[in-house]
């Protein structure tokens, strides 16, 4: 495995653009509503679209990815997320993931990164458009 | 079963949903993304918290198991949802979601519905709050 460089503020640019994909298996949706206690039918039956479908969060909770496919993210911590559902993600499809890196600043000493991202599944349906803010830091930049 | 349209008024709250945050739960590579911070406490207590945080999006997931439950299959193909995680949530909170409706207004595609939405700890401080929204077609 390639080893990430760690993400330093500095040298992420704006405009820069990622893509990952998964498979949305009903494993990976099981351990998504145990890990949230949601044990909704629909996201491991059925559900009024026919088959199962995901959680909508587990669709943005995965774009999380997408800085990781070029960084070292250790102690990321996120702030914010404007999230458009658009359609249900129905489990066993593969996502594609795309981002943009589209702000970069500093406030009251800490390093916020803006992204937009959406998910679209194999058959091109797109499941969500999302905007996540994100500090590389918990802890804030020496003065 | 979803809310009634003729009970969408402004002021209504929503069930809330109540959630104890494990650290077994934080752990979890899918919840925690393998960030330290989210579940090893020597390493939260370098980057200056007293303990392992939550991931913001595990707020996020109560606030949308509460509005999946008030708008059903509106919410899974047409919700919107504005979050800033403004507190951190730590092992052992217990966080609730609610929300409470602010305005709705009738659109050439149904009823849209605007919300408050906001988790908060045992503590009674907010967490992660936000607006959402839905149109009920």
């Amino acid at each position: 495995m390639t080893e990430k460089k760690p993400m330093v503020f500095e040298d992420v640019p704006v405009g820069e653009e990622y893509e990952d994909e998964y498979v949305l298996t009903p494993e990976l949706a099981r351990d998504y509503a145990e890990g949230i206690d949601d044990l909704n039918p629909w996201y491991l039956e059925q559900s009024p679209f026919g088959s199962p479908v995901a959680n909508p969060m587990l669709i943005v909770a995965q774009h999380a990815r997408l800085f990781k496919t070029k960084y070292s993210t250790t102690g990321n911590v996120h702030t914010r997320h404007e999230t458009q559902f658009l359609n249900p993600a129905r489990i066993g499809k593969k996502i594609k993931l795309y981002g943009k890196l589209v702000d970069r600043y500093i406030r009251r000493g800490r390093e916020y990164l803006v992204m937009e991202c959406r998910s679209v599944d194999e058959d091109g349906v797109e499941i969500c458009r999302d905007r996540r803010t994100i500090i590389t830091h918990y802890a804030k930049r020496p003065a | 079963m979803p809310i009634a349209v003729e009970e969408l008024t402004v002021g209504l709250e929503l069930e809330p949903v109540v959630k104890h945050m494990s650290l077994e739960k934080m752990s979890r590579p899918l919840m925690s993304g393998s960030n330290p911070i989210h579940f090893d406490p020597e390493f939260a207590k370098k980057a200056g918290l007293p303990a392992p945080i939550a991931t913001g999006v595990m707020s996020s997931a109560y606030l949308c198991e509460m509005l999946a439950k008030a708008f059903g299959v509106e919410w899974i193909r047409g919700g919107f949802l504005d979050v800033k995680f403004i507190r951190p949530i730590y092992a052992g909170d217990t966080v609730t979601a609610r929300g409470r409706i602010t305005g709705t207004m009738e659109t050439s595609t149904g009823l849209r519905v605007a919300l408050d939405v906001w988790c908060e700890t045992q503590r009674g401080e907010p967490v992660t709050v936000g607006t959402a929204s839905v149109v009920w077609h």
